[in-house]
């Protein structure tokens, strides 16, 4: 998946009911970044991201 | 590969930076995967819902692939004949002009059918949006040769790829429109990567403000990929574009006139 | 208080639009009814009313925009002639497929093909038959003097809102260019957002959280849903044939002939009804007025009293094959008609129904 900047996001194996491999995630090194998102012609994709209060 | 499972710890509505707009309906879309109309149909919505103006909003959908956009636009919207929306939008506008209108249009339907009423719509300089998606290709019928088409592309009508001697050039509909005093913005953008998204939507954003204006027209054309049209995979025809589309239709705004 | 006018067809029509409130006319210049749009443009109609007068690039644009005002509930026109109304046909079909009101002024001129600018009643068909593509049908009025051009105006639009679809008004080019005196009506007023979310809350006018969003669409991809929506149009237009039919006799009380003839040919059987009585010949003039619905009941229930029909159309017969429909063989019915933009006279009718009906 060119738009994922950690390489996350690959196509299941599994197919889904139209028939699709469709994109999941396949670790936990996603940084909330969005581009996948953003990028998706069906929207189907929603982020959340934990923010960090810097201590300092 | 292994299954991933989200930490649900972060699923918490604060978190939340990145949603489908509420402006799509539920349906899912009927377009082929891969399809730049998804994003386009995307990014529109958003701007509507992040502009509030879901209310005062009414599209004019095409013929072609993107005929069923009514279906995916939780907007009120009427569905144009082949190439007249224009037309439709321009009597929508005169008779509401205060609310915010625009058509969305495949190449065919805009630069074959349709030309004289996109010309004479970007003319007359009526106050709306057209999104013009070229993808040079005819999705919804078969993948036929489109006015938009390179030459020496392939296409069902044109086997053994445009000639331009019997078929004539692509026709490029946005930089004649720009030469028209009625045009106040025209812009060509793409959805293929995140950060043409990103640009795509600033385009689309502007193209709405621009209604305010009242000085003219705003002419919005995203070059999208066709990977059913153009045989290929979505990931190879994201690549053909940037190679063979993008230089004969070259990124970028073609006119920006807001300080007429 | 209405308002007494000498005028001509086209301008009579053109003014009798404002006056029924009407909020856009979208039209392309074509002989014999440009003084249509030409009026319109004199009047300043955006200072009158705030409607919208708009020349547009061609016919086809012009039924679009009407399409596209029709969609948002509002009070919209377009008028043209023969060849100009062929170009309209896919989107009358889309009006009529999407079950939208509007009103559409024909000025017919002698045809086949660009024809000739001279009057004739060839368009018949076109206009009750299809026209367009698929099973749908326009309520046709059909005026035969300048008052009925103003007064069809305002009907027109009541009829278009009544049952959602499209009313053609089918006159000629005698209609329009004559000068005749016509009393005009009221000022109405033009829709407000109010009106509009009331009579027409199917309209396109910008979703509100209270409601789905509108679509105004003739497309159905799944065919069952498709012949549905064709059942809900064929239901309507049996109302409509159950309802609307309007139609003028003349004459008819001791006739034992008729004539059958609308719009300019009805004016001249009036004459000719003179000319045939004053040789002792009785005989009357059924004039329908809507040709859909066409009055096949009342035209039926005549052939009880009268022994022939003769058909009168400045066409090669078209509306005479209705007539035939209705009359089920139970008498002679005949055509006569002078077409290509040729008007018959008096006398020739007069003529064609000593030998084609009462001789033959």
């Amino acid at each position: 998946m060119p738009a994922c900047p950690e390489d996350v996001i690959a196509m299941a194996k599994q197919v889904n009911r139209k028939g699709y491999h469709y994109a999941m995630p396949t670790n936990d090194m996603c940084t909330g970044c969005t581009n996948c998102a953003v990028v998706c012609p069906d929207g189907a994709i929603t982020v959340y991201r934990k923010k960090f209060i810097d201590q300092a | 590969m292994a299954e991933f499972k989200t930490n649900p710890e972060i699923l918490q509505p604060e978190n939340l930076v990145y949603k489908r707009t509420e402006l799509l309906t539920e349906k899912a879309l009927s377009y082929c995967p891969g399809c730049g109309h998804g994003t386009a149909h995307r990014i529109i919505m958003e701007v509507i819902e992040e502009m509030d103006i879901q209310s005062e909003t009414i599209g004019v959908a095409p013929v072609g692939c993107s005929v069923l956009a009514y279906e995916f636009m939780d907007i009120d919207i009427q569905q144009a004949a082949h190439g007249r929306a224009p037309a439709v939008a321009t009597a929508i506008k005169r008779l509401f002009p205060e609310k915010f209108v625009f058509t969305y249009q495949g190449d065919g339907d805009l630069a074959a059918i349709g030309t004289a009423e996109t010309i004479h719509a970007c003319n007359r300089g009526e106050n709306m949006t057209i999104f013009f998606i070229n993808n040079g290709i005819y999705g919804m019928t078969g993948g036929q040769m489109a006015p938009t088409t390179l030459p020496g592309m392939k296409s069902s009508t044109s086997p053994y790829g445009r000639d331009v001697a019997t078929m004539g050039n692509p026709l490029k509909i946005t930089e004649l429109v720009a030469q028209l005093p009625g045009t106040i913005y025209v812009t060509r953008q793409a959805v293929h990567t995140p950060s043409a998204v990103r640009k795509a939507k600033k385009a689309v954003r502007k193209a709405f403000e621009n209604q305010k204006l009242n000085k003219g027209l705003s002419f919005v054309e995203i070059v999208s990929n066709c990977n059913s049209g153009w045989k290929m995979t979505p990931l190879q025809s994201n690549e053909w574009m940037v190679d063979n589309m993008f230089p004969f239709y070259p990124m970028g705004d073609i006119k920006v006139n807001d300080d007429k | 208080m209405k308002e007494l006018r000498l005028m001509k067809g086209n301008e009579a029509f053109a003014e009798a639009a404002i006056r029924a409130g009407a909020d856009g006319y979208f039209g392309y210049p074509i002989t014999p009814q440009s003084e249509v749009m030409e009026y319109l443009m004199a009047q300043k109609t955006h200072e009158r009313t705030g409607m919208i007068t708009l020349q547009a690039e061609s016919e086809i644009a012009a039924i679009n925009m009407v399409y596209g005002g029709a969609g948002c509930g509002k009070r919209v026109l377009t008028s043209s002639s023969s060849p100009g109304i062929s170009l309209k046909q896919e989107g009358i079909s889309y009006i009529a497929g999407s079950e939208l009101p509007c009103l559409i002024l024909n000025v017919v001129r002698g045809g086949p093909g660009l024809g000739t600018i001279q009057p004739s009643q060839s368009d018949y068909f076109q206009s009750t038959k299809g026209g367009g593509h698929g099973d749908y049908k326009l309520i046709v009025l059909a005026p035969a003097s300048v008052q009925e051009m103003a007064d069809f105006a305002g009907l027109g639009f009541e009829l278009a809102f009544k049952y959602r679809t499209p009313v053609l008004v089918l006159s000629d080019g005698a209609i329009g260019q004559m000068m005749e005196k016509v009393e005009l009506d009221v000022q109405k007023p033009r829709f407000t957002m109010e009106d509009i979310k009331k009579n027409t809350p199917w309209a396109t006018i910008g979703k509100t959280p209270d409601r789905d969003h509108n679509i105004i669409t003739s497309l159905d991809l799944d065919s069952l849903k498709m012949e549905q929506h064709n059942h809900v149009l064929q239901e309507k237009y049996k109302k409509i044939e159950e309802n609307e039919v309007r139609y003028e006799k003349i004459a008819c009380e001791d006739a034992e002939y008729a004539f059958v003839a609308y719009g300019t040919s009805a004016r001249i059987c009036q004459k000719a009804i003179e000319l045939a009585r004053a040789e002792g010949i009785k005989v009357g003039l059924m004039r329908p007025i809507t040709l859909f619905p066409f009055p096949k009941k009342v035209i039926k229930e005549m052939t009880k009293k009268v022994k022939g029909i003769l058909c009168v159309e400045m066409s090669a017969g078209q509306m005479i094959e209705d007539v035939q429909l209705a009359v089920e063989g139970r008498v002679k019915v005949e055509h006569f008609g002078r077409y290509g933009g040729i008007v018959h006279s008096p006398s020739e009718i007069v003529d064609a129904l000593k030998k084609q009906i009462i001789g033959g």
